[in-house]
């Protein structure tokens, strides 16, 4: 995309200087809508269980279970609770699902002290050929055993399946259902190109200077300061910027204050504080020239609950004297141009990820979206504010696209939903480790990389920059 | 000996006879077949919003009031007694009649 059009402009950059220099306006934003109101939270209580959030999503999301399994398996199929079954009665049960994995860390079996353990070292994936799936509803639960994947599934997801009670006091799966897309409303079409860039994983405060170039030249790619006319005429068509999440990184959490003595840590600065001073300083220069939207991650200085509030604009005095600069939650909804836009900083997936064998990030959130739910172990595995009225985490309505930062690579698709659904699935990479953005283009839905090197004193060639077809 | 000695031998079964009318020998303690008391009509409300509580149709009860939960079961569409409702209101900022039955008990 970008290079196409700067390949028709003629070149400007070695000629001489004159009297008119062009100008670029960048594409205004037509409308923009931040729908991230269930993911606030006022007044937070911590004095209840987290049982309220799973009844309440059992309950709301019975009826699209119950449509599913019907045009599934025929409208005539019985669907029961768990309290009705008959021995040997073909039967459809919706319930959620709970994963017994003995290589789960449990906190009561490190501090039990007949057992004598240390505890675990944390492992990438927690799954054990000897996971046992048990499905509950409202008041009872039942062991599944069957043509049922344990080791794909995870602990809170809500389903249905079909099969029937086996003298053992076992259900005997015979297929099983999702609650798949929600209903969509259809894509606005546009006239112009128009280019949303999603970047996560900036990593500031991490030590390394690898990663501080790349930043540097993708907010001058973005502002418009690097480049040919072509360029720069491309660049004008970028009409947000999407910061999802790990804007700091992993190293400015060390919890050296805490550990070492008081004598060693007394005139130490957190390394948090200069990190958001950089960042404060790339998001300056970014949002003089182009709204930026701000999620924190799981590193970043707010909440670690999910859903994690904004950043507070008191860690930004220079940046939010722009008002294009919004903080938003995580996970984050907004609807661009009228484009709907949903996305996380990838906790939900790194998650999953532990905690289930599959193992391509883009396939788990092809994965979240078909069960119709952004983070199923939440509260199980995942850290979650207990809610009791209603899950914020269920998908009233289907995004166009659905993006998770901090994926190991760049990884992005359409997905049909059965319903004629299009949604366009983005793995956003780290960038502190790969270099790579990604731009959406808001009228084809299509994604594609960006990526950013600097030259380092083993290469050859001079590296620069490198914008992919 | 002939046949094993029962203890009906030294003992004989006596069947005693009812009495007229189906009085029996002694008088037990009125529990079973009595009659409970009309109970006052705060009782009678306190008992509503416990069986209220109780009902496993609205989802826990622990950890929220019991005007939270009605709410919220009446969002979900599982159609809460309007009863309990006008209850609560009636008794505003009473612990007894606001909160859930175990909300003395911690979490």
């Amino acid at each position: 995309m970008f290079s196409e059009q700067a390949a028709q402009r003629a070149h400007t950059l070695l000629s001489p200087p004159s009297a008119s220099n062009a100008t670029f306006a960048r594409v205004p934003v037509s409308t923009y809508n931040n729908s991230s109101q269930p993911f606030r939270l006022g007044e937070r209580s911590f004095s209840r269980q987290y049982a309220h959030i799973y009844a309440t999503r059992l309950l709301q999301m019975r009826p699209f279970l119950v449509s599913r399994a019907q045009q599934h398996w025929g409208d005539g199929v019985q669907i029961k609770k768990l309290c009705e079954l008959q021995p040997g009665e073909k039967c459809c049960v919706v319930g959620t699902l709970f994963k017994a994995m003995p290589l789960q860390p449990s906190i009561l079996r490190e501090i039990s002290e007949e057992h004598n353990l240390l505890p675990q070292p944390p492992r990438s994936k927690y799954i054990h050929p000897d996971d046992q799936l048990v499905l509950e509803d409202e008041l009872q639960r039942i062991k599944l055993e069957g043509s049922i994947d344990a080791s794909k599934l995870v602990t809170g997801t809500v389903l249905a399946v079909l099969g029937s009670v086996r003298d053992s006091g076992k259900f005997l799966v015979e297929d099983h259902c999702f609650a798949e897309l929600a209903p969509q409303k259809p894509a606005p079409t546009l006239d112009t190109d128009r280019f949303v860039l999603l970047v996560s994983g900036l990593g500031l405060g991490g030590g390394g200077g690898e990663s501080l170039l790349g930043t540097q030249l993708l907010v001058d790619v973005v502002t418009g300061q690097l480049g040919d006319e072509g360029e720069q005429c491309s660049a004008a068509h970028v009409s947000r910027v999407i910061l999802a999440g790990n804007l700091l990184s992993h190293n400015t959490q060390s919890r050296d204050s805490i550990n070492k003595a008081k004598y060693l840590t007394k005139k130490t600065q957190a390394a948090s504080v200069e990190a958001v001073k950089m960042l404060d300083e790339i998001l300056l220069q970014l949002s003089a020239s182009v709204p930026v939207d701000v999620m924190p991650g799981e590193f970043d200085p707010t909440n670690y609950t999910l859903p994690q509030q904004p950043l507070h604009p008191c860690m930004f005095p220079l940046a939010t004297a722009y008002s294009t600069l919004q903080l938003v939650t995580n996970p984050y909804q907004a609807t661009i141009d009228g484009v709907r836009f949903l996305g996380t900083s990838g906790q939900n997936v790194s998650d999953i990820f532990r905690y289930s064998s599959m193992e391509d990030h883009l396939e788990i959130l092809e994965w979240t979206l078909r069960i119709r739910h952004i983070s199923p172990t939440a509260p199980d595995t995942l850290g979650c504010y207990p809610f009791y009225k209603n899950d914020p985490f269920i998908f009233l309505d289907c995004p166009h696209v659905y993006f998770c930062g901090n994926t190991p690579q760049f990884g992005s698709k359409i997905f049909r939903g059965p319903e004629d659904q299009r949604v366009l699935l983005v793995a956003v990479p780290d960038f502190s480790t790969t270099q790579t953005a990604c731009l959406v283009n808001l009228r084809s839905l299509a994604c594609q990389p960006i990526s950013f090197s600097g030259f380092g004193a083993e290469d050859e060639d001079l590296g620069g920059l490198g914008l992919s077809p | 000996m002939g046949r094993k000695r029962l203890i009906t031998d030294s003992y004989p079964v006596v069947k005693r006879r009812e009495g007229p009318a189906g009085h029996s020998k002694g008088e037990l303690a009125p529990e079973l077949g009595e009659e409970p008391q009309p109970l006052s009509v705060d009782e009678a409300e306190l008992e509503l919003l416990r069986q209220f509580d109780l009902a496993w149709q609205y989802g826990p009860c622990t950890g929220i009031t019991r005007l939270q939960r009605w709410h919220r079961a009446e969002q979900m569409g599982l159609e809460p007694p309007p009863e309990v409702r006008q209850v609560l209101q009636t008794h505003p900022g009473d612990p007894r009649f606001q909160c859930s039955l175990w909300h003395l008990y911690p979490l």
